[in-house]
């Protein structure tokens, strides 16, 4: 309980910010908070105020898994820093490069493989495997 | 006959004005009734505040090695282990940087993530 009242001020947020699905479990003094939100910035106000609370994220007590990925049969941004993205052949960096998705680029997302990776196409037909992390709901 | 039909409808009205009068109180309780309710009801707001538990799911070491590779493949000078589905982060990164890579590290279901990176 600890825990729950060091991040009250995340918690609260996260309430207010209509996560979906929302869970906060506390084990082994580790708070755990799951959830997911339908746009990136709700995403980083809520990150922003983890920050604020615990400072580069040292204390090593929380994890703060929050999904604003674009889920499957919608349109994503590629919101890489300024770079274009690898699209691959399987869901994984091991797997080959087919092609580049640009930075800001719009992509309809076909699935999620797994945690991390999505298959999209591109408006130029393009078919494969991005990290999911870089897309963000359109 | 006639006087007793003509002397009846007051009566009837009496019995009516009272039978409505009463009816009047009835729905006067019922709303007493609701507003009570009403007063309840920020109990049960208070109970739906609170966010619902949920079993703890900690990726197994070989599927998290295999994830953090992935991870952090854009963030060189950044090493990750693991051990137990605790994640150890070691390196070099800078202040800005660091959120995106936390936020993706946090998504794999780890057990824990010990944050021991020097910010540049």
């Amino acid at each position: 309980m600890a825990l729950q009242e060091k991040y009250k001020e995340l918690i609260n947020a996260a309430q207010r910010a209509s996560v979906r699905n929302l869970t906060v479990t506390e084990s082994d003094n580790v708070l755990y908070i799951n959830g997911t939100v339908s746009d990136g910035q709700a995403k980083d106000d809520l990150w922003n105020i983890y920050n604020k609370i615990d400072p580069d994220f040292r204390a090593g007590d929380l994890i703060l898994n929050i999904d604003a990925s674009a889920a499957a049969g919608t349109k994503a941004k590629v919101t890489t820093e300024s770079s274009n993205l690898n699209i691959r052949k399987g869901p994984g960096t091991d797997q080959e490069i087919i092609g580049k998705a640009a930075h800001n680029e719009i992509v309809s997302v076909l699935s999620k493989a797994n945690e991390q990776w999505s298959l999209i196409r591109t408006d130029k037909g393009k078919e494969g495997y991005v990290y999911t992390q870089y897309l963000t709901q359109a | 006959m006639k006087i007793k039909i003509n002397s009846g409808w007051p009566i009837v009205f009496l019995i009516l004005s009272i039978f409505l009068g009463s009816c009047k109180g009835r729905s006067s309780e019922t709303t007493n009734a609701d507003t009570s309710t009403t007063i309840t009801s920020p109990a049960d707001n208070t109970t739906n505040k609170n966010p619902d538990t949920a079993t703890v799911v900690i990726s197994a070491d070989d599927s998290l090695r295999n994830m953090l590779t992935d991870a952090i493949k854009d963030y060189p000078g950044v090493t990750a282990t693991t051990d137990q589905g605790v994640v150890t982060l070691t390196g070099n990164i800078t202040r800005e940087k660091l959120p995106k890579l936390m936020m993706s590290v946090n998504a794999l279901h780890p057990k824990k993530v010990n944050n021991k990176l020097t910010i540049k």
